[in-house]
């Protein structure tokens, strides 16, 4: 999935920034924006989701395939072709991560943006929403506010996440996970490449260092959150493939 | 006298010098807890030799085990990755003329008479050499490409691999971490001499300002200078030219066409020469480019030209710097409270990269062995010794099989090197025995052997040296054409993960690798 915050110079050739004027007959429909993005195996997630998605899909830590960085993700999809957004209600916020209800906008940052100067709006040009459905400047529906709202939180949201991930890198929290998948009728599906965070270390340090304790406690917040949503992981087994 | 041992000084302050300083204090101080004191002392004065640009896989495990991000050395050493060394001209000097020796172990294939068969005999074997039947390697590095990927954690890759490096910038990195991470006690002073202790021992160090550093242990890597293995304790040099013809080079740092896109070849390229041969190093700003002779077969205005032709006009405006040195180690390199570890305790050619190996493997040693007590010196000196001197003899022996073998014969120096002569009766022995029987892994079961079995083989039959085959059945061979069409299918997999070796360089200075 396509990040949602991009620089002006790696800018993709069909993302253009959002302007009332130039694109004053513009229409989107934001169900269909969303649907293209529906079958991504990985979507990138921000802490403020985790508390509430952790109910509903597995949260884990995977590699950025060009950076190597951490990033924190919903493991949606296996190479099987299953999908847990699969029969999902697309237009019903409640379930469904940021980086979908953002779409099909994404930020647009100044090259440097060290002045703290506010991002841009950008909209891809090529989503399958844009050119059906509503007119975006007519009438400035709900879910153009949803969307923008997304956008918002997810944007704030990243900065905070990478601080997150950060320390818990440098605290060796973050280890390999073991995940496999066992049918009863196919051979066993390896899961290779998510991370997790280990709550024994956790534990261990919040035990271990009482001058820190706080920050810990901050962290183990969201580490049992996502420690607890890898129970989602059984809801593969029982989706067609 | 202090029986006790709990203050190791070394000195010297080059590569040598920090590697074991940072060993010793990784394993026996924070490792094992022992109670001992760790100093380095090197002279404000003298500078770095700087020899060994190239490396062995050893050092990776030696960087983490010392506690240092595989990151921040790539960064701050110019390093970037070796996955072997690809030889041209060694064998018969034609253009077409080069094999490898990768780093990585050769697949398991099945016996080495069938592929030595398969090779010589099948029509199917046409292309393939020794080294791309049995090791996706070759290929790899012919294509330019890294190890592994910006994803792959610190220490890790997908193919065996060591580093290029800057040693200057290395033995700055490394000195840092030493000093604020591993606790190491640094003095800067000059050593005037030393002063004598109970049994000819040294007794402590005496320092150009007049003070002195006593310590228990001593570990001299204070380079061809050999401060303490030369100067107090007088140990005769065992000078192996005789055997090794090379004893100086000319080398030349040379910037690359375009530091952006300039590719980085992910191997140490070995050109022989008339005379010698050339080196060729990339590291990320640079090439590091050697030419290696005999000073008996060239000198040194002709060697220079050797490497003006060979890198070209990017050289004109560039500074040379020429060394001279002896091939040979000393005849002991522990003597009672002392043991001498890098330059001090020998040198030979950078052929097979085993300079700064020796340094691991010797801090290694010392490590694993230094005694509590000074009475149980005389034991360690004994076994050191012993297996240092056999190290040393099987590297020399080792060096020179890519002499020995080679078909060349246009110069003095290649028809010198071939002759019986010059050649170890112990190595000698063994081409007698690999062309009546083949080599084979049971020729090699001593544990010091620094060269395994499958190393001689990479050389062996990248050099096309005959060795004895039996008869092979067509059962054997079906099955040994259909692993190595296995292997070229993985082949094919590695060439869509693997980035260029320079892209993964670049990223990784942009965003480091990730610890797991």
């Amino acid at each position: 999935m396509s990040t949602a915050c991009k620089k002006y110079k790696t800018m993709n050739a069909n993302i253009e920034i959002l302007d009332d004027i130039k694109h004053r007959t513009i229409t989107v429909d934001f169900d269909k924006a969303r649907s293209a993005s529906r079958k991504e195996n990985l979507i990138p997630v921000v802490l403020s989701e985790f508390h509430t998605l952790m109910f509903h899909y597995p949260i884990v830590f995977v590699k950025d395939r060009e950076t190597g960085e951490f990033t924190c993700s919903l493991l949606l999809g296996l190479a099987t072709g299953a999908n847990l957004l699969d029969g999902l209600d697309i237009s019903n916020d409640e379930q469904l991560p940021l980086n979908l209800r953002r779409l099909p906008f994404c930020a647009i940052e100044s090259p440097d943006n060290t002045d703290g100067t506010a991002p841009l709006i950008g909209i891809n040009m090529a989503s399958p929403g844009v050119g059906h459905g509503e007119f975006l400047f007519e009438n400035k529906s709900e879910s153009f506010d949803r969307a923008i709202a997304a956008l918002s939180e997810v944007y704030r949201g990243y900065k905070e996440t990478r601080a997150f991930i950060k320390t818990a890198i440098e605290l060796d929290l973050i280890g390999k996970l073991k995940a496999e998948i066992q049918y009863k009728d196919k051979p066993t599906l390896i899961l290779d490449g998510l991370y997790g965070i280990d709550e024994n270390k956790i534990a261990r340090i919040i035990e271990q260092d009482n001058e820190r304790k706080n920050l810990f406690l901050t962290i183990a917040r969201y580490a049992y959150a996502q420690s607890f949503s890898l129970y989602n992981m059984k809801k593969f087994v029982y989706l067609p493939s | 006298m202090n029986e006790q041992i709990k203050h190791l000084v070394v000195v010297g302050g080059g590569t040598a010098g920090w590697i074991t300083a940072g060993v010793l204090a990784a394993k026996c101080v924070k490792e094992q807890g022992r109670d001992l004191k760790i100093t380095l002392i090197e002279s404000p004065t003298i500078g770095n030799i700087g020899v060994g640009e190239g490396t062995w896989p050893s050092l990776r495990t030696t960087l983490q085990g010392m506690g240092i991000s595989e990151t921040e050395f790539i960064r701050k050493c110019d390093a970037t990755f070796k996955q072997g060394a690809r030889f041209n001209r060694w064998v018969d000097n034609s253009e077409q003329d080069f094999y490898y020796h990768p780093l990585m172990l050769p697949a398991n294939i099945g016996p080495l008479n069938t592929l030595a068969h398969w090779l010589n005999n099948s029509p199917e074997a046409e292309g393939f050499s020794y080294s791309t039947a049995i090791c996706n390697q070759e290929a790899v590095c012919e294509q330019g490409l890294a190890p592994k990927n910006i994803t792959t954690p610190e220490y890790e890759g997908f193919l065996n691999y060591a580093y290029h490096l800057d040693t200057n910038k290395f033995s700055v990195f490394i000195r840092e971490h030493c000093i604020n991470t591993l606790n190491i006690n640094h003095v800067v002073n000059d050593i005037a001499g030393t002063t004598m202790g109970t049994d000819g021992e040294i007794g402590a160090l005496r320092l150009a300002d007049g003070t002195e550093l006593a310590g228990d242990f001593y570990v001299d890597c204070s380079g061809f200078a050999g401060l303490l293995i030369d100067k107090h304790f007088h140990v005769p040099f065992i000078d192996k030219s005789d055997i090794l013809f090379c004893d100086s080079a000319v080398a030349v740092q040379c910037p690359y066409a375009d530091t952006q896109t300039s590719a980085i070849a992910s191997h140490t390229i070995s050109t022989a020469t008339g005379s010698g041969w050339i080196w060729d190093i990339g590291l990320r700003s640079r090439r590091g480019i050697g030419h290696v002779y005999s000073s008996k077969y060239l000198g040194a205005d002709e060697a220079e030209q050797g490497l003006r032709n060979y890198v070209g006009a990017a050289m004109d405006q560039l500074p040379v710097r020429h060394i001279k040195y002896t091939p040979g180690h000393r005849e002991k390199f522990w003597v009672k409270n002392c043991v001498a570890v890098g330059l001090a305790a020998g040198f030979v050619e950078p052929l097979e990269a085993s300079s700064i190996l020796l340094v691991e493997i010797s801090a290694y040693w010392i490590a694993e062995k230094l005694p509590h007590k000074k009475s149980e010196l005389a034991r360690c000196e004994q076994q050191f010794n012993q297996i240092f001197n056999y190290r040393w003899d099987t590297i020399i022996e080792f060096l020179k099989l890519h002499y020995c073998i080679s078909r060349r014969r246009d110069t003095p120096f290649w028809r010198d090197n071939t002759h019986p002569d010059s050649i170890p009766a112990t190595l000698l022995e063994k081409l007698d025995m690999w062309r009546e029987q083949g080599p084979s892994v049971v020729d090699f079961l001593n544990r010091a052997d620094v060269f395994p079995f499958e190393s001689y083989c990479y050389i062996l039959y990248g050099m096309k040296f005959n060795t004895a085959t039996h008869t092979v059945g067509d059962a054997a061979i079906k099955m040994l054409a259909r692993k190595i069409h296995n292997q070229q299918r993985n082949l094919t997999a590695l060439f869509q993960t693997l980035p260029k070796n320079r892209s993964l360089i670049d990223k990784i200075h942009e965003y480091g690798l990730q610890k797991i």
